[in-house]
């Protein structure tokens, strides 16, 4: 294997994880979100030579990344209308089922940044960079990001479905 | 309330409306100042520990696993952009031999299972909730519907188990309770769009997958049991 494929295969493992998780809260669609990452991916082995700071290597992927999602987004048909793919998983609970269906309902322009802040783990200096707004305009969105969640899950809009599904039975 | 004073640096100090405001900001941040209010202030300080329930919630919402092998997808995908990158000879191959392969595995691909194939399999998987002969203690029911965000209002009979399950990759209300021939599995499926009524059948199961609001429920039970008077009975209990 040359050095160039060391490298690549080394940020596959080290980032492929965090950048599905990145493109499944974008896009909020599991299949869509691997094809995200493979897409991220193929360019980042195009321009791998760009990359010349191993620390600054996340955030260049999730910049790859959001601009193959924006792309994309023109074409895209909504999801609004569909059934929502959140993924189950036994140990996380109802809890954590509920939070991610309130956060799939969110408004991108509210769960990117608390996306970003959350789960990358960045500052709001640099989620402004990477969204290309002001630091002013990252605290405003992760405020009413956190709100918006709070209202959600508190006023129990979210366990309304199932009360619906129950009272329309046919 | 801690009033609001400046620190040499020019940052204030934290009051209770800014600790407030900043908790929904950046609640992770491990900021000096807003720590130390919620040392000094009893009430700000619940608020800091109720955040940081939110916010380990959030992190695991967030943490959603990706699929298995996505990694070796992407260096499979990766090898043959090598290749075309390299020698364009071999992009020709690679293509024919993916065409091929997607030729074979296309015809070899079983479609996607309907969501009455879904709750039958279901039922099939977990054949231990079918012999269950104790009561689901009450508590429990109560527990598992009310996630679901529903209550049950009227005798939905006796309940041998009761639990929030995987079904169709979603969370769903799985509750036995006792029929006039043997358990009867009622599966709570929000979300989930069926256009009508559909009869479900298995090698010893029949059942009924019906609409429901803005979800469907499903019952099924052992082969000659009468599952109209259920469906009246889950009627009368869900809209009690």
């Amino acid at each position: 294997m040359d050095k160039s494929q060391d490298r690549f295969a080394a940020l596959v493992h080290a980032w492929a994880g965090d950048l599905h998780r990145y493109a499944y809260w974008l896009c909020r669609n599991r299949a869509e979100a691997e094809d995200l990452v493979q897409d991220t991916f193929l360019r980042a082995w195009r321009a791998l030579g760009d990359l010349r700071d191993a620390t600054a290597a996340k955030s260049w992927l999730f910049t790859i990344l959001r601009r193959e999602f924006l792309r994309g987004l023109p074409h895209k048909p909504t999801h609004d209308a569909e059934p929502v793919d959140i993924p189950t998983h036994e140990p996380d609970g109802i809890a954590c089922w509920q939070t991610r269906r309130a956060l799939h309902a969110l408004p991108l322009e509210y769960r990117e940044p608390l996306l970003l802040q959350v789960l990358g783990g960045y500052r709001c200096e640099e989620i402004a960079t990477m969204l290309e707004i002001t630091p002013a305009a990252v605290m405003t969105r992760l405020f009413r990001a956190r709100q918006k969640l709070r209202e959600a899950l508190d006023d129990g809009v979210e366990a309304g479905a199932m009360r619906e599904t129950l009272c329309g039975l046919s | 309330m801690t009033a609001s004073r400046r620190v040499p640096c020019g940052r204030p100090f934290v009051d209770c409306l800014e600790f407030r405001r900043f908790s929904l900001i950046n609640p992770s941040s491990g900021d000096e100042a807003y720590l130390a209010h919620a040392r000094r202030c009893h009430s700000c300080a619940q608020i800091l520990r109720e955040q940081e329930r939110r916010e380990q919630l959030l992190r695991t919402a967030f943490n959603v696993p990706p699929p298995v092998g996505l990694e070796a997808r992407v260096l499979l995908r990766q090898s043959f952009a090598r290749r075309e990158w390299r020698r364009p000879v071999f992009v020709a191959a690679a293509s024919v031999m993916l065409a091929l392969t997607a030729l074979v595995v296309g015809w070899r691909t079983i479609p996607a299972p309907s969501l009455a194939d879904e709750v039958l399999a279901h039922i099939r998987e977990e054949p231990a909730a079918l012999g269950h002969t104790g009561l689901a203690p009450h508590e429990k029911v109560m527990s598992v519907v009310h996630a679901l965000g529903a209550a049950i209002a009227g005798d939905v009979g006796k309940v041998r188990y009761a639990g929030v399950c995987e079904i169709d990759r979603r969370p769903g209300g799985h509750l036995v309770i006792d029929g006039e021939r043997g358990p009867v599995t009622l599966l709570l499926l929000p979300g989930r769009i069926v256009a009508d009524r559909t009869v479900l059948r298995a090698a010893d199961y029949q059942g009924l997958l019906l609409p429901a609001g803005n979800g469907a429920v499903a019952i099924v039970g052992l082969d000659g049991e009468p599952l109209d008077p259920v469906v009246e009975r889950l009627k009368l209990s869900f809209n009690g």
